[in-house]
């Protein structure tokens, strides 16, 4: 056990070193000068160029250049974001909350949902019910998650007025205590409810599918010819074996979480990751974007190491010295 | 491979799936094919009518805010669509068999570390890795087709992987192995050809994911501004939402068909080749 934990660790290591790495020269190769950006010119004069390149080490060669990231980042220094004008630490710390509260708010509605409407619907096998949502499920999974939000938005929002457009707060009447929390929550339910509709046919197919595949096994089977009651067979036995893969999916899903919602967020204009980071590209804030990538790698790493040996629990047959 | 194939046309006649993609498809090819005799005006023209709705003068779709005919616009969309999915996915479809078909097939240590770099390669930030090529770089159709085909292998590799495994120690490779055929000759002429069914069903899947893919760039702007895309005429369309809605709707919809399109056809093939998950049905 603790050889494989070590393992994975250092699998998560090297796969966020890897994938830094190549980030960080991809974002460096690219053409567009960051001095220009940040000088705020077309022509800058060479004195001001030159002083801008040296204060931001972009005279250094690219590998001389992610050594020092990386021992800056060690000490807790990602870097000083060139258009924000403040620690990238900082500007992220302040958007992750955000996209935290509309994708995880999201993905629990999507899993809940999936999940039981799945688990009924491989029950009722092949009636009606199972039917609709088996054809429900292919159209929301080929929707496009910003169209989607921009129909609701037609309907709910300038049509009937239930909710607002876009935001997250109302900048007209700002509120404090427990109206601003009403107020957020009133933001959130388009684009939560946009994401749950685009999400839910994953977590609905996975429950089926395993539902199905188990109950056609040949032990459940065995049972039913002892006469164990269809109920406890269900309960005891399907369930536990139907639900280890969405456990998997699930975690696969919270290590995207910041960095699912680049679409909702643009419709929504919604102040979180997605649209840090696409504003960051168009600035071209390499510290920025670097920071973001590095959050990103490392939310990654550290869901995938927590999935294996969440799993690896509640699956005694997978082997952890493989 | 040929048996395979008729198994295919036996399945064909009751699987739904299978039956409404096709007809879609060649729907779709047919409005590509011939857009450009469809389509009752240029995509590029600016007509007189602004923002009129659908059916007014003319304008089956209606026109957008510059005047443009969306009808015509939506039918060389398709092209933009079509190209981009299919290409995508060939290419993602080609390196996932390759890389899949020598890790299974030759095992050992090449297997090993080809099976740790998938696992590597799963883990990166893939849709970032898209949004920074294609906003640094530029965003020709080129680099489009080229970064979602590069980033969306592994599935099929893992896919070849498992059918190269199975392949191995059948009798047919074993007796070529035993009349002297080189590794590779044996891959590309018995391995590949008879492993292939499942990566093209996913394939065929994987063609909705970058059509998906590449109208979600358009949409953030970052897609080829010289072709006519769906995803950037929603864009156009998000400021005039409320009193042009038909704007965004209607490429909106084309998205939702072509994707379900081929994800019915991948899907049909999927049921084909494990008839298990049929009789579940």
């Amino acid at each position: 056990m603790r050889r494989y934990i070590l393992k994975r660790l250092l699998t998560g290591i090297l796969m966020v070193v890897i994938s830094v790495a190549l980030n960080f020269t991809l974002i460096r190769l690219a053409p567009g000068d960051p001095v220009k950006m940040i000088a705020g010119l077309d022509d800058p004069n060479p004195e001001q160029v030159r002083v801008l390149t040296e204060k931001y080490g972009l005279d250094k060669s690219i590998p001389e250049q992610f050594v020092i990231y990386i021992k800056d980042v060690l000490h807790g220094d990602f870097g000083y974001s060139y258009v924000n004008e403040r620690p990238v630490l900082e500007v992220i710390g302040e958007k992750v909350v955000p996209t935290l509260m509309l994708s995880l708010t999201a993905m629990v509605l999507a899993v809940v949902l999936g999940t039981l409407i799945g688990v009924y619907a491989a029950r009722k096998n092949g009636g009606p019910f199972d039917t609709i949502m088996c054809n429900m499920s292919y159209l929301f999974d080929s929707t496009p998650s910003f169209w989607l939000g921009l129909i609701l938005m037609l309907v709910f929002a300038s049509t009937l007025k239930w909710v607002p457009t876009s935001g997250m707060v109302n900048l007209r009447a700002p509120a404090t205590g427990i109206g601003h929390v009403l107020d957020v929550l009133h933001h959130l339910i388009l684009p939560v409810s946009t994401l749950v509709i685009v999400q839910f046919p994953y977590y609905f197919r996975i429950a089926r599918s395993s539902v199905l595949q188990v109950m056609s096994e040949d032990f459940i089977t065995t049972f039913r010819a002892t006469g164990m009651k269809e109920k406890r067979i269900f309960n005891k036995y399907v369930m536990r074996n139907a639900i280890i893969p969405t456990i998997t999916v699930v975690g696969n899903s919270l290590a995207f979480l910041i960095s699912g919602t680049v679409y909702v967020e643009t419709v929504f204009s919604w102040p979180g990751m997605g649209r840090l980071l696409y504003s960051s590209i168009s600035k071209r804030d390499y510290p920025m974007l670097s920071g973001i990538y590095l959050i990103i790698a490392l939310s990654v790493a550290a869901m995938m190491i927590v999935v294996d040996l969440v799993y690896s629990v509640i699956d005694p047959r997978i082997k952890y010295d493989e | 491979m040929k048996k395979k194939f008729e198994a295919v046309k036996r399945a064909y006649k009751n699987n739904q799936q299978l039956k409404v993609g096709t007809i879609l498809l060649i729907i779709l090819l047919l409005c590509a094919f011939l857009a450009s005799v469809l389509a009752p005006y240029s995509p590029y023209v600016l007509t007189e009518d602004i923002r009129v709705g659908p059916g007014v003068n003319g304008h089956l779709l209606g026109t957008d805010a510059l005047g443009h005919d969306i009808l015509s616009q939506l039918l060389f969309g398709a092209r933009t669509s079509l190209r981009i999915g299919i290409v995508a996915a060939l290419i993602a479809g080609t390196i996932g068999t390759l890389i899949g078909g020598i890790a299974g097939f030759f095992g050992g240590k090449v297997d090993k570390f080809i099976v740790e770099f998938i696992n590597v390669f799963v883990m990166t930030p893939s849709f970032f890795l898209i949004l920074i090529v294609v906003a640094m770089f530029g965003s020709s159709m080129k680099y489009v087709m080229i970064v979602i085909g590069l980033t969306s292998w592994p599935g099929n590799a893992r896919l070849m992987r498992a059918q190269a495994i199975s392949l191995r120690n059948r009798t047919f490779v074993k007796s070529c192995q035993a009349m002297g055929e080189s590794r590779l000759s044996i891959m590309f002429r018995h391995i590949i050809p008879n492993g292939i069914f499942p990566i093209i069903a996913n394939t065929t899947m994987r063609v909705s994911g970058a059509i998906l893919m590449e109208s979600g760039l358009s949409f953030l702007g970052l897609g080829d501004p010289n072709v006519i895309s769906w995803g950037q005429m929603i864009s156009n369309g998000k400021a005039y939402l409320t009193n042009a809605p038909w704007i965004s709707i209607v490429p909106g919809l084309a998205v939702v068909l072509t994707v379900l399109t081929f994800f019915l056809i991948g899907d049909g093939l999927n049921r084909v080749i494990a008839p298990k998950m049929n009789a579940n049905k």
